[in-house]
């Protein structure tokens, strides 16, 4: 916005207060041009990633084409395709029932189905293959019971991409299941009494018209499942399934081929760009699709006979696979790794690994939030100059969050490499000093930006919408009223705010704590995290000894699950 | 007695020039409505008035305090006004009690405990002090805000469009309550509506602003009645504007030789009629035709349709028994105002 002021042809008025200063100028872009930088710093991974593609090499996706990609490829849409569907109907379904039926422990299973939020993916996998392989408890008792060996009898194998699909499905349902509840929730109990008035029974008034009603949610749902899926690293790694994330952890930390494990993020970028646009556009439909949808809420149909057992069967198995099961064999894991006499608790580095955990976990989300508050009032539509911000510069920083950790990391080492280098030639060249190591590259700093770039949509979400709820007017009022700036700023501001920067740090905190192929990738050598310290465990079949890790993860991950249960019941 | 005084003050946002070359005085202890349509000007001279804003140029002087202008300028936070606003504004962490003491600091506890309880029954909100706003309802709320304006004592209350998130029954009881609770604390009160009808009742003196230019004051009823410019006639009231033509305290129009409000007025002219001061006869040589009629309950409104065509409407007590297409003799009871026609 012009701040001149158009005084050509105004004489008389006195030029007292409109002397020509520089300082309005910069008072109303200074948030801009704070939030472009940052914007910058935390794109600039992303974005020199994606300029790889500008300068394409041939000859290396040639060469790729003809070994790995094909197959890679192939492996990814499968599985993006299987979780997808998997997840669709087991999360649509278990919405459907607990919102357009009444049945015995409706109410429980109505806020417990969304646990399995709380486990990660690599977590449930190790859990599932220990138990179901082989020569796990289960074909184990299965062979005692009946004296069978080998051969003797057909058990499906769960190392497999079935296998695999299942684990992710009871990892990622959670997000369908919790996006299609509020849509069929929110939907009008005059729209679908006008169905059944129209004759329509239970299942076509379902089939045409509260699932088309409720699509562009579901739609969301089932594009953060493929999201999650695409950046999945822990579990298709512990299921030996190669995919496009996968292969780029492998061929930068096994391979040593850097050059094609970029080329690999660029393409994923793309991708991940592509994916996150189109939830953008489905997200705005569906709000608009729920525009007209208010009254009464329908009312549950009490389901008698022996239905009411098949729902409640239905909603106990799927909570018993997703989360009863995992969590029992974790405990019952630990337990016997505890109590085994020859080795302690802290025979092995385990408080290392946990301290590391929380200190990574508190600096990362000490930067994310710090950067996200400096976005959110930087970004602030708080006067009549800075009305006309956009939007969208603040939602720049987030595209992070679509990307898999490996490509963030991936990115992040293009950044820190060349700084590095040249760093260390300066200190060699006029000081002629040899001992310079590296400064960023394998430090805690490069590990942290790599945690920031992804994981700032949790905290910036979170703090913008709390900064939204101190209204200008607000401010106005409590001058009126004789309070100075920084009365209002410990008044009004800082209890406003409180409650969205913490809940922003607790999740990027649990996130952190959860993460694998950044920490993987980027971490200072040697130096391990529970997330870390589970999957390798887990990869060498140290499944006791993983459980203690991956049990601590496990109960941290439920912090976020229990505020989004409590927004999900100020609801209603 | 002016309290407030505003002189030549200049406001612009970027290129936009929304408060231009304003002079106003405001009174002690008097309610003063700035009425205007969105974008007039009015919000924005409410604002410059708190210290919100600052003049590009020009002063204000609040009581004896030069608070703008030359190099004085005092803030809002100095300037000891209550102000009201549209979306109240209120803390939402705070309890009613919390919110009305907020700008008490200063006093002891005591002071503030009694202060709140006599603000609470002045308001009608007794035995509320621990809610939380989310807990009240519109109309609540806007007490609360009220009181949290009035609860220092201050000089000034400048109150933004308080009742327009207020449906239409609850803002009539509360106009009522306020003007009540204003003049009770013999506060310097200013008031910025677009609500023709809410200006009228409210005010003791009717500022009306118009493309951030000041276009007349008054009391309302003077201001309704005698509009010094066609625009101020047409925003504050549903008028007929008829073409005649004036000379010797007397104007010729298609409703008749009318008597006129400003005799010295000759020419070409645009006359103002209110539907209120015009009346008819049934008459078969009438200069009008009744084309239709709106019932309204304690009145109705008729359409007469004139020789030219142009059609003028009437406002009569409801039980005048009126036929459509039935001819009738206007005739207009009161001196009318005028305006120069410029071609």
């Amino acid at each position: 916005m012009n701040l001149e002021h158009p005084l050509q042809d105004k004489e008389q008025v006195a030029p007292q207060n409109t002397s020509p200063s520089i300082w309005p100028v910069i008072q109303t872009w200074l948030g801009p041009i704070l939030v472009i930088l940052l914007t910058i710093v935390l794109l600039f991974p992303l974005g020199t990633l994606a300029l790889e593609l500008v300068s394409i090499d041939l000859d290396l996706w040639a060469r790729m084409w003809d070994t790995i990609l094909p197959r890679t490829l192939q492996n990814t849409l499968r599985l993006v395709v299987g979780v997808a569907v998997g997840t669709l109907v087991v999360g649509v379904g278990s919405a459907w029932l607990v919102t357009a039926y009444e049945f015995p422990g409706r109410q429980i299973f109505d806020r417990l189905l969304m646990l399995p939020l709380s486990i990660p993916g690599f977590i449930m996998g190790f859990v599932y293959v220990t138990i179901f392989e082989f020569a796990g408890p289960v074909q184990t008792f299965l062979r005692d019971q009946f004296e069978w060996g080998r051969g003797d009898y057909w058990f499906p194998n769960i190392s497999s991409v079935g296998g695999l699909i299942l684990v992710l499905t009871l990892v990622l349902y959670p997000y369908v299941y919790i996006l299609s509840r509020s849509a069929f929730r929110e939907q009008a109990a005059n729209t679908l009494e006008a169905a059944n008035v129209l004759g329509f029974g239970e299942w076509p008034t379902f089939r045409r018209v509260a699932l088309p009603l409720a699509r562009p949610q579901i739609a969301v749902g089932v594009l953060l499942v493929t999201m999650e899926t695409l950046t999945d690293y822990g579990t298709v790694s512990y299921f030996g399934y190669p995919t496009l994330s996968e292969r780029i952890v492998v061929l930068w930390n096994t391979s040593f081929d850097s050059a094609a494990a970029t080329e690999l993020a660029s393409l994923m970028v793309v991708l991940a760009l592509t994916l996150l646009f189109t939830e953008r556009i489905l997200r705005r439909q569906a709000r608009f699709y729920q525009q007209g949808s208010f009254g009464r809420r329908m009312s549950r149909k009490t389901l008698v006979g022996p239905r009411r057992w098949l729902a409640s069967l239905f909603c106990g198995l799927l909570l018993g696979a997703a989360f009863v099961l995992p969590v029992a064999q974790l405990s019952i894991w630990s337990l016997r790794r505890i109590r085994e006499p020859t080795i302690t608790v802290l025979s092995e580095p385990f408080i290392d690994y946990t301290f590391n955990t929380i200190r990574l976990g508190l600096i990362g989300a000490f930067f994310t939030v710090l950067i996200a508050l400096v976005v959110a009032y930087s970004n602030r539509r708080d006067t009549i100059e800075t009305a006309g911000r956009p939007r969208w510069l603040a939602r720049l920083t987030t595209i992070g969050y679509a990307m898999p950790g490996a490509v963030i990391a991936v990115g992040v080492l293009t950044v820190v490499n060349p700084i590095d280098g040249a760093v260390t030639d300066f200190a060699v060249e006029r000081f002629n000093y040899q001992g310079f190591g590296y400064l960023l590259t394998g430090t805690i700093i490069s590990l942290i930006y790599g945690y920031t770039v992804r994981y700032m949509v949790l905290a910036l979400d979170s703090i913008a919408a709390s900064v939204e709820k101190v209204r200008p007017n607000m401010e106005a009022a409590a001058r009126t009223l004789g309070a100075n700036t920084r009365q209002i700023f410990y008044r009004i501001h800082i209890p406003l705010i409180r409650t969205g920067i913490g809940a922003g740090a607790i999740l990027v905190f649990v996130d952190i704590m959860k993460e694998l192929p950044i920490t993987l990738l980027l971490r200072p050598f040697g130096m391990d995290t529970l997330a870390v310290r589970a999957h390798l465990l887990s990869v060498e079949g140290f499944h006791e000894s993983a459980a203690i890790p991956a049990l601590m993860i496990l109960v941290a991950g439920l912090i976020p699950v229990f505020l989004l249960m409590q927004i999900g019941s100020n609801e209603e | 007695m002016s309290f407030i005084r505003i002189e030549n003050v200049n406001k612009y946002y970027g290129k936009t020039h929304a408060v231009i070359d304003l002079d106003l005085e405001i009174s002690k202890s008097a309610i003063t409505v700035l009425l205007g349509s969105s974008g007039c000007g009015k919000t924005t001279t409410l604002r410059l008035i708190a210290g919100l804003e600052k003049p590009n140029s020009g002063h204000i002087w609040i009581g004896d305090q030069h608070v703008s202008g030359g190099n004085s300028w005092k803030s809002a936070t100095e300037r000891q006004i209550g102000m009201v606003f549209q979306d109240y504004a209120l803390f939402p962490h705070l309890t009613v009690a919390q919110n009305i003491t907020f700008g008490l600091t200063k006093q002891s506890r005591s002071v503030q405990k009694s202060r709140t309880a006599d603000l609470l029954d002045l308001v009608g909100l007794m035995g509320m002090e621990d809610r939380y706003p989310h807990q009240l309802s519109g109309g609540q709320q806007q007490r609360v805000a009220l009181a949290r304006a009035l609860a220092p004592s201050p000089k000034v209350i400048l109150l933004d469009e308080p009742f327009s998130n207020l449906d239409a029954s609850l803002r009539q009881t509360m106009r009522e309550d306020v003007r009540r609770i204003l003049h009770e604390s013999e506060v310097t009160t200013v008031f910025v509506t677009h609500d023709q009808e809410e200006a009228l009742r409210l005010a003791d003196e009717l500022v009306v602003m118009e493309g951030g230019h000041l276009m007349q004051t008054g009391p309302p009823e003077k201001v309704y009645q005698y509009p010094t410019s066609l625009s101020v006639a047409q925003f504050l009231a549903k008028v007929n504007v008829v073409p005649g033509y004036a000379a010797h305290g007397r104007v010729k129009t298609e409703l008749g030789h009318l008597s006129l409000h400003n005799p010295a007025l000759s020419g070409k002219v645009q006359v103002v009629t209110f539907p209120e001061t015009i009346t008819f006869a049934s008459d078969p040589q009438g200069n009008a035709t009744v084309t239709e009629t709106c019932y309204f309950g304690f009145h109705q409104v008729v359409s007469l349709k004139l020789e030219s065509g142009q059609i003028v409407q009437a406002r009569t007590w409801s039980y005048t028994p009126i036929t459509i297409g039935e001819k009738v003799q206007t005739k207009v009871e009161l001196p009318v105002v005028a305006f120069t026609q410029y071609d």
